[in-house]
């Protein structure tokens, strides 16, 4: 387990109390290694999007710890989460999250403004992904598409160690759901981020590194993909 | 109940802040206006009741020849008046005045406050400021000149509930002057002493058909008329019975406008918190609910807090309005006033809010059905985007401020409230403090340009040779012809300094005419017009051309040559009855009717505008509290509005110190806007409203504002923008990545 970038070990979370406490996270335990790719897959209510705030800062364990690139996050007070989340964290939402009164391109200003060292040019963010055409529009005259993919691009500006993607193919048409997933491939492959992604998709693990699996909030498997094979070749 | 209506209490719980914000805005804006319009009412009905009920008199007049009791009846029988000698006495010991009434048995009748008549000798009626003032009691004994009285009671004088000791006075000292009410008896014994002065004038009633002018002229063919003063120009009477005015133009200016102010606000406030509730609304229309029934239950959203508010208003208004009203009273004397909230104003202030606010609630709810489908209101998700309009797209400029700039434009009703509830409070706060400058540089320059010579002597007679020094003059007292308010023609001598006065219109010349700043703007006159003086004891009119107009804001006055008036009043001799001097002159004080020295006028309107401070830290608590709530109700529906936003830049990383700059600031422009916007229009304002007081106070205020006001203005609208701001920090603070997250996936 050396050498792991993420590390959860033990995580508990619980929401509610007494009789009405519900264990949203039950002893979970996985790793994952710097530039991979992770898929955690399971069914609504499973925990994985609880999961996901732990790893990314937004929300804080009862038990347990998560290491990200060797600091353990679960000792940390809120302002030390705000760090984090500034310095090595990007998201993805299913709902994309954009501000509305901003355009695309100014979305993505707001993470480079606070990135560390400046994060990743702006511009060349903009045209990898695609967003030139609409970078001045805002996100209600996009597509689900385009928004996610201003999404993406909001993430990655600020150039983090970890990309954390919420069912992010979750409100788009297949088509739009495999360009989306291709720009994260080219993130990961550009910049050899850790990309963990939560979804119900369960045609998304071929792309993956690294899946795992859970249920009622534990880990029911996680395993090594061996047979990785490119978005493109992926049937949505 | 309806199922429904059960959300409403809910839903208030919920939106707590934006309710206590509406209910405080409706308790501040109800008080205001109750206490306004009651005060007025009470001032004007207590006023004119104890003048109807004590007979005040019509005018007051002094005769060259004393007046019988024959002559008396027969003019009264003649000219369908009542006429009374009145006569008083004062005695003069350590500053402090004790004026002795003769007992009036026709007119001035005093009325007793409270205690006991006169039964006995020696018994004596106080008024109730001097016995306050002194700490005295009903019962006490009291000595005055060696002899001891008992004062058995507080009375009043309809023609003194204003008492300044001389009518030429500018202010009221309530603690050492002392308006006495003895017997027939105890009068007659105390005229004998030698250490007390006489004086005595006629005081007139008249009737409902008397002819004034024929009954004038008469008074002056018949007996020789010295002085005729008529009600309107006697301060002690005109001056409260003006003041119930002044205060219902108060409460006009007050009333409509903090109310359509608020109105705005909540209006907007509640127009978020029901597109809030769309996907309910959706819901319920889903269901089959009317859109009447939907209005309906929206409006009893609205209702609620108008109702407490307006109940919460009127009760301060009950229980804390009496001591507003004893303020405003300050001047005048502790009558039995009988404050209470009129009916017709608790009911316009119970209802006027309520069926506003209800109405407002049922047509945003109404809008909302016409703007949206029952599908769009159930699946609301982007709707705000929808209206976004491009702008700055291609701007290099940071997105901080573009944000901040597409918040304001996005919604420029939204904005303009804001600008407004910025800007009056602002002009509130300035408005105080501008009142306090304009009085201040009235009593400096106002002063200083009405009096040419430091001391000014009036005579109680007409000499001819003046051995006393200084510089004789004449001035001779007018009324207008038509309105006969008071004017004072002047005879100015040559080679004074009477020939420097600054004149702000025409050039000077011994044969001109020059009236006063005062009276050109209260009469709008101007150089080449004519006007229609009448002299107050002989009744003739003169009509004289205006050659030019002198800076002098505070004196009713026609300044001309002393040849000039000689020729008016046709007198051969070199008649003076006033003396200039910049120097203290000895004139025995049997010659002199009053001295009026710059000095002391200064100071005396120094102490009386001192009066003025809380009026003016009064609309500068108002302010400040509108400012308060105002941008807190505001600046909290922006953040409610960005709770997604705010969710999202804090997943992001940004710091709270970060997200409340993006978010909150946006108001920043809007203060400065409203507060550069206040300085012309309370300039305006200030302006206007001098004009409308001249007919009242006869005197002009030039508008002025000093930069140390603008200043403190600035930092107190500052202070309280920053405070609501603070007051929010939490708010921003307090919103939960993980709930605004969830919430979007809905």
């Amino acid at each position: 387990m050396e050498n792991m970038f993420i590390e959860v070990k033990n995580a508990v979370k619980e929401y509610g109390k007494g009789d009405n406490a519900v264990r949203a996270l039950d002893n979970v335990c996985f790793s994952m290694e710097k530039g991979e790719i992770g898929v955690i897959l399971g069914a609504s209510g499973s925990g994985k999007s609880t999961l996901m705030n732990m790893i990314g800062g937004i929300d804080t364990l009862d038990s347990g710890s998560i290491t990200v690139d060797g600091v353990d996050i679960s000792k940390f007070n809120s302002k030390q989460l705000v760090e984090y989340r500034r310095d090595k964290v990007g998201f993805v939402f299913q709902f994309y999250n954009l501000i509305p009164n901003l355009t695309s391109k100014e979305n993505i200003e707001t993470t480079k403004e606070i990135a560390l060292n400046g994060g990743l040019d702006l511009e060349k963010v903009v045209e990898n992904l695609d967003i030139t055409p609409f970078a001045n529009r805002y996100p209600s005259e996009l597509s689900g598409g385009q928004q996610q993919r201003v999404a993406i691009a909001r993430a990655i500006v600020k150039n983090p160690a970890l990309l954390l993607c919420d069912e992010l193919t979750g409100a788009l048409d297949s088509k739009s759901a495999k360009e989306v997933l291709s720009f994260i491939e080219k993130v990961n492959a550009t910049y050899n981020t850790t990309i963990l992604i939560i979804t119900h998709n369960e045609e998304i693990r071929h792309f993956a590194d690294r899946i795992i699996r859970v249920k009622d909030g534990r880990i029911v498997s996680q395993e090594k993909n061996t047979n990785k094979i490119s978005i493109s070749e992926i049937d949505l | 109940m309806r199922t429904i209506n059960r959300t409403i209490l809910r839903s208030i719980k919920s939106n707590l802040s934006y309710y206590i914000s509406i209910i405080l805005l409706t308790s501040l804006a109800v008080f205001l206006v109750s206490v306004a319009f009651s005060n007025a009412y009470m001032i004007s009905d207590d006023i004119k009741s104890i003048m109807s009920d004590g007979n005040v008199e019509s005018a007051q007049f002094i005769t060259s020849v004393p007046l019988s009791k024959e002559n008396i009846e027969k003019l009264e029988k003649e000219h369908g008046v009542l006429i009374e000698e009145t006569e008083y006495l004062d005695f003069l010991i350590e500053d402090k005045t004790y004026r002795f009434f003769k007992p009036a048995q026709k007119i001035n009748k005093y009325q007793i406050l409270q205690g006991e008549n006169i039964q006995n000798k020696n018994e004596i009626l106080l008024d109730r400021d001097f016995a306050n003032s002194n700490d005295i009691q009903i019962a006490d004994a009291y000595e005055i000149d060696g002899a001891n009285f008992t004062v058995v009671g507080f009375a009043i004088r309809p023609d003194y509930i204003y008492s300044p000791k001389n009518l030429t006075d500018a202010w009221v000292d309530k603690a050492d002057f002392a308006m006495v009410q003895v017997d027939f008896d105890t009068f007659e014994e105390l005229k004998n002493k030698s250490s007390y002065s006489i004086s005595a004038y006629y005081s007139v009633s008249y009737g409902d058909d008397t002819d004034t002018d024929a009954f004038r002229r008469c008074i002056n063919d018949e007996y020789g008329a010295y002085s005729y003063l008529s009600s309107n120009s006697n301060i002690r009477i005109s001056k409260p019975l003006n003041s119930g005015v002044e205060m219902l133009m108060l409460a006009w200016f007050i009333g409509p406008l903090l109310f359509t102010i608020i109105l705005m606000l909540i209006s907007v406030v509640l127009g978020r918190l029901i597109e809030r509730e769309k996907k309910h609304i959706g819901t319920l229309l889903s269901f089959g609910y009317r859109n009447y029934e939907i209005g309906l239950h929206y409006s009893i959203y609205a209702i609620i807090p108008a109702i407490i508010g307006s109940v919460t208003g009127v009760l301060l208004a009950a229980f804390a309005g009496n001591s507003v009203a004893m303020y405003l009273l300050y001047d005048y004397q502790l009558i039995n006033y009988d404050y209470y909230v009129r009916t017709p104003v608790v009911i316009i202030c119970l209802i006027v809010p309520t069926v506003l606010y209800g109405s407002v609630a049922y047509i945003k709810t109404y809008k909302l059905f016409k703007r949206n489908s029952i599908v769009s209101l159930l699946t609301d998700r982007y709707d705000d985007t929808k209206k976004q309009r491009r702008m700055l797209e291609s701007s290099k400029m940071n997105f901080k401020r573009k944000f901040r700039l597409r918040s304001l434009l996005s919604n420029p009703a939204r904005t303009l409230l804001v600008l407004l509830c910025l800007f009056l409070s602002s002009f509130m706060s300035l408005f105080g403090f501008a009142l306090g400058d304009t009085v201040d540089q009235m009593t400096e320059n106002g002063i200083e340009s009405g009096t040419v010579y430091k001391y000014n002597y009036f005579l109680n007679q007409v000499m001819t040779d003046n051995i006393f020094g200084g510089i004789s003059g004449i001035s001779v007292s007018y009324e207008m012809s038509d309105n006969g308010n008071s004017i004072v023609l002047n005879g100015v001598p040559t080679d004074s300094k009477f020939e420097n006065m600054e004149l702000l219109i025409g050039e000077y010349s011994n044969e001109g005419f020059y009236i006063s700043n005062a009276v050109a703007i209260e009469r709008g006159l101007n150089k080449g017009d004519k006007i229609k003086i009448r002299n107050t004891v002989t009744l003739e009119d003169i009509e004289i051309e205006i050659d030019g107009i002198v800076n002098d804001n505070t004196n009713q006055a026609v300044y001309t040559s002393y040849k000039n008036v000689k020729d008016i009043m046709q007198i051969k001799e070199d008649y003076f009855n006033v003396i200039y001097s910049d120097e203290e002159l000895s004139i025995p004080s049997e010659k002199l009717a009053y001295i009026s020295d710059s000095q002391s006028i200064l100071d005396i309107l120094d102490t009386a505008m001192s009066a003025l401070d809380g009026f003016v830290y009064g609309l500068v608590i108002i302010g400040s509290m509108l400012g308060v709530i105002s941008v807190y109700l505001i600046v909290n529906m922006l953040i409610e509005e960005n709770r997604s936003n705010i969710s999202m830049l804090k997943v992001l990383g940004y710091r709270n110190r970060e997200i409340r700059r993006i978010i909150m600031n946006t108001n920043h422009i809007l203060v400065i806007l409203g507060l550069l916007l206040s300085y012309p229009l309370c300039y305006f304002t200030l302006n206007i409203l001098s004009r409308i007081a001249i007919p009242y106070m006869h005197v002009v205020l030039q508008p002025y504002i000093d930069i140390s006001s603008f200043a403190l203005t600035a930092l107190l609208i500052a202070a309280s923008y920053f405070f609501s701001l603070s007051l929010l920090f939490g708010k921003v603070d307090k919103i939960d990545m993980v709930l605004a997250l969830k919430g979007n996936r809905e």
